[in-house]
């Protein structure tokens, strides 16, 4: 009796708290074994097997000075656009913290839009400004500031102008909503108690928008690992970027294991990084940053 | 060979979901289709997209539907790697594929293209330049030197590969497309190799030449719309351009010029799909596509490539032939990308040329 009572109740908990769980997350489970396990896997075995098992795309890879110089050039160009958006963003999300709400919903209404607009529309308005006859250029001319006008795209800086430019919103909304959940209350209290403002920021604000820093940089670093429209469009002659070189690899030369190995080093400089990410400041700051 | 059943049969199911019952049927069966069974088929071509497309819609894929009461259905953006999926795995999105030259040689050397059936396609009107086992040229087209001759504001322009190396003697910025392929024929045509003696390219040479000139590029364009964007904004006054591009620029008023001299003549290719099991009806097509009258309206009317049917030119106006890539006296000035040359050598050069360009 006192069994069977035991086993139904513990079946009535597990359906409770498992199983209806499991078969929520279920179909995301599916669609992310089916979408995302199964075809990085594949990757994998495609980048070790030429037919039989082998580790001389990845000795390629190494010994070849090209694509060392390139994936250094990718995580270079990856941190300094995460550096500017970060900036920007920072100062974005601080300032709309503390804007009335008419004005703050204007500027949140301006971002999301921001959004909606086509990355090549976006990498297309930045040529029209940047470009040699462009807007900056003609306004800097007219006023007789500049005599020649100044080499502000395809180079380092128009990469970098074009892809902070999509990716401050992805830093500014974790961050932003870091700071809707901190109490203002708090810089109040420590200029009550004798913090002058920049003492406040660095002691108070700053550390509590740690989470906010953290999520935002990270998705950001890592998407900008895989980018190479915005470099191809707005970068100069050294501006190559890993990921297009692989796409020449698949789309051109068919080199598909070659190319797999590529993209499982990508991928395992992201995981690094998001491994770092963890052990500092730990993953579920991740969520829990941009919920609070 | 991997793929589990259930996901074949999705897949073909997702590709073919436009099509009707009558052509799912078709296509399973599809070897044992003789083309006088066209009424009802579906042909699936491949295209790349734009104008070009839009050509190919009004000169061959509504009159060959129309005649044969088939249903074509139009996809764009196709290369060698889709193709290579497509074959692997056996699941055939299309039938026609319009091919760049690369590709092409790429497909032949892993045998990824039908050999072309000559008991259906007749060549006899057909360039030699455009015939290959596997694939027929649709059209010529060209690359060569283009500028925008307002910017030049009245100052001379270079008509050679030779004054667009002379940055002092031609000044204004200027841009090159990010690739081996062409750059290093017009680096050597510039060092003053005659253009029949460019293949096999003395390589070491062609990088030296361009060496003298890679801080002098303002811009490496990477795709198609950008050459006309930086021409006619002039951010570059002289680029490399396809001829197609800057005479679409030309009828709508932009000043660009196009200067044959040096030009390199390639191609666009109708290709099939290695086993494809419409491949009847997509070598009937090719055939349909190839006559002088149907390449004539194309070029005529629609888009300003070189027509591939040497009798095409009864159809086309002596003033619209001049502004095409095959016509006589431009002929002259071009020389033909060499596909065989660049098909085993792309993989080592575009490393080289990737380093070049970093370093």
């Amino acid at each position: 009796m006192k069994s069977r009572s035991f086993s139904s109740n513990r079946a009535r908990l597990w359906q409770k708290a498992g199983f209806r769980h499991f078969l929520l997350v279920s179909p995301a489970l599916v669609a992310l074994i089916l979408l995302f396990a199964y075809p990085i896997s594949r990757i994998l075995v495609k980048s070790l097997f030429d037919p039989h098992f082998t580790l001389k795309h990845y000795a390629y890879f190494f010994s070849s000075p090209l694509y060392i110089r390139v994936m250094w050039i990718t995580i270079e160009l990856s941190v300094l656009t995460t550096f500017t958006a970060l900036v920007i963003g920072y100062i974005l999300a601080y300032v709309l913290r503390r804007a009335r709400p008419g004005v703050r919903n204007i500027f949140l209404l301006a971002i999301v839009l921001s959004f909606m607009i086509s990355l090549l529309v976006r990498n297309y308005s930045w040529i029209l400004v940047l470009q040699r006859n462009g807007v900056i250029n003609s306004i800097l001319e007219h006023f007789g500031i500049i005599n020649h006008p100044l080499k502000l795209l395809h180079n380092k800086l128009g990469v970098i102008v074009g892809m902070t430019h999509i990716f401050v919103p992805y830093i500014a909304f974790p961050i932003y909503s870091v700071m809707m959940g901190m109490d203002l209350n708090l810089e109040k209290a420590a200029q009550n108690l004798g913090a002058s403002r920049w003492q406040t920021f660095w002691r108070v604000t700053f550390p509590l928008s740690l989470p906010g820093i953290g999520a935002g940089a990270l998705l950001v670093f890592i998407m900008a690992l895989g980018f190479f429209i915005t470099p191809a469009l707005l970068g100069g002659r050294k501006e190559q970027m890993l990921s297009n070189l692989i796409q020449i690899q698949v789309v051109d030369l068919l080199n598909w294991p070659f190319a797999s190995a590529m993209s499982t080093i990508l991928l395992v400089v992201t995981l690094v990084i998001f491994f770092i990410y963890n052990r500092f400041l730990g993953a579920e700051r991740l969520w829990g940053g941009v919920r609070t | 060979m991997e793929k589990k059943k259930g996901m074949t049969r999705r897949e073909f199911l997702v590709s073919t979901g436009a099509a009707t019952g009558g052509a799912l049927v078709a296509a399973s069966i599809g070897p044992f289709v003789h083309t006088t069974m066209a009424k009802g088929k579906t042909l699936r071509v491949c295209s790349y997209g734009g104008s070009y497309q839009e050509s190919q819609r009004k000169a061959f894929f509504q009159p060959f539907a129309d005649k044969f009461g088939v249903k074509i259905v139009e996809a764009s953006g196709g290369d060698i790697a889709k193709i290579k999926a497509q074959v692997d795995n056996k699941q055939y999105e299309w039938d026609v594929v319009d091919l760049e030259t690369r590709h092409v040689a790429r497909g032949e050397l892993e045998n990824l293209l039908e050999p072309i059936d000559t008991s259906v396609v007749d060549l006899s009107e057909i360039d030699k330049k455009a015939i290959r086992k596997c694939a027929v040229g649709n059209i010529f087209w060209t690359t060569s030197l283009a500028y925008n001759k307002e910017a030049l504001a009245g100052k001379k322009a270079a008509g050679n590969w030779a004054d667009f190396w002379n940055v002092k003697g031609f000044p204004g910025p200027r841009a090159l497309q990010d690739q081996a392929p062409f750059n290093l024929e017009f680096a050597l045509i510039a060092d003053g190799v005659p253009m029949d003696k460019l293949y096999p390219l003395d390589v070491d040479r062609a990088f030296k030449k361009l060496d003298q000139i890679k801080d002098s590029i303002t811009v490496w364009w990477k795709n198609g719309a950008q050459q006309i964007q930086l021409l006619t904004s002039a951010e570059a006054v002289y680029s490399s351009a396809w001829n197609g591009r800057v005479n679409v620029a030309q009828k709508k008023g932009v000043p660009l010029e196009i200067v044959w001299q040096g030009g390199c003549l390639d191609l666009d290719w109708w290709c099939v799909p290695k086993g494809d099991p419409n491949k009847d009806l997509a070598m009937k097509f090719i055939d349909f596509a190839l006559s002088a009258k149907r390449q004539g309206e194309q070029m005529q009317k629609y888009i300003a490539y070189g027509p591939t049917n040497k009798d095409a030119f009864k159809y086309i106006t002596p003033e619209r032939a001049k502004e095409l890539p095959s016509y006589p006296e431009n002929l002259k000035k071009q020389f033909q990308m060499d596909a065989d040359y660049w098909g085993p050598k792309l993989a080592p050069l575009t490393e080289r040329w990737k380093t070049w360009m970093i370093s």
